[in-house]
């Protein structure tokens, strides 16, 4: 799983169910003030839909959206449980490092 | 205020099953963010972020293409190669043997490959590889310009057909912006 997979899971783990991309793409943005664009979001998800870390449903879209659907996207057991070795695996190898914190 | 050509730009990159949800977005975002900083920097903002997205969605669309769809692209090019292959002798035959009716013949194969849904680039570049292998098999002269001849009207092909989708693409959103 690459950086910003990771980064695309943990955002759909905090939204809980209100995983919506353009939510996803904001929480990251707010989160890490990376620039992030839509389109990066949008493919990152296909390609955690197609491992099987996310599921997607398509909801009707609203006049805001120009009647256009909405996807919302939600974590699965296997996608919760690479989130988790990931995690894990940061852990260890941080463990007894020193970083410099940027507040 | 609709945004038509963006829209439409979208809709020929992005795989069909996210650029609905995608336009969507953009649509939702410049609506929010006209509230606060004003729809001329709204429009700004998501130009420029669609500008951003479609390398992303080009490049991912062209992988997804290839996954999903190379086997099919392949069986379309070795079919039409063989058809090739197999009626040489005949267009002598029938006086539609010159240059121009091989050119002629090469636009009219790379109009219907380019009507396979997403596996048209691929079925012509395969088609291309083959023509190119049927080509050194049989010791033709002057192989790289005869491949590179055969490429561009094919291309052209492909380029045209995704000019006459982008504008019916266009056409229909306005209308239904309109309607």
């Amino acid at each position: 799983m690459g950086d910003f997979e990771h980064l695309v899971l943990l955002a759909v783990m905090r939204l809980a169910d209100a995983g919506y991309g353009l939510a996803i793409r904001d929480e990251i943005v707010q989160r890490t003030a990376r620039d992030v664009s839509t389109g990066a979001v949008y493919t990152t998800l296909d390609r955690l839909e197609r491992k099987g870390f996310v599921r997607s449903t398509i909801e009707q879209g609203t006049l805001a959206r120009d009647n256009r659907v909405r996807r919302r996207y939600e974590i699965t057991p296997a996608g919760r449980a690479t989130v988790s070795a990931a995690q894990r695996d940061i852990r260890a190898m941080s463990r007894g490092l020193r970083f410099r914190e940027e507040n | 205020m609709a945004m038509d050509i963006e829209a439409a730009l979208v809709r020929a990159i992005a795989p069909s099953d996210l650029a609905d949800a995608i336009i969507g977005d953009l649509h939702e975002r410049r609506r929010a963010l006209a509230q606060t900083l004003g729809d001329a920097k709204a429009l700004a903002a998501c130009r420029s972020d669609l500008l951003r997205s479609l390398i992303s969605l080009l490049a991912y669309s062209a992988s997804r293409t290839l996954a999903d769809n190379w086997v099919f692209a392949l069986a379309s090019a070795a079919v039409t190669c063989a058809l090739c292959v197999a009626t040489i002798p005949l267009w002598g035959h029938i006086g539609l043997g010159g240059a121009g009716y091989h050119l002629l013949r090469l636009a009219i194969i790379g109009l219907v490959l380019g009507c396979i849904p997403r596996a048209s680039t691929l079925s012509c570049l395969f088609l291309l590889l083959l023509i190119g292998i049927a080509d050194w098999a049989i010791g033709a002269r002057e192989t790289y310009q005869l491949l590179l001849q055969d490429g561009v009207i094919m291309a052209s092909m492909l380029i045209v057909l995704q000019l006459v989708r982008l504008i019916r693409t266009s056409k229909s959103t306005r209308a239904r912006g309109t309607g």
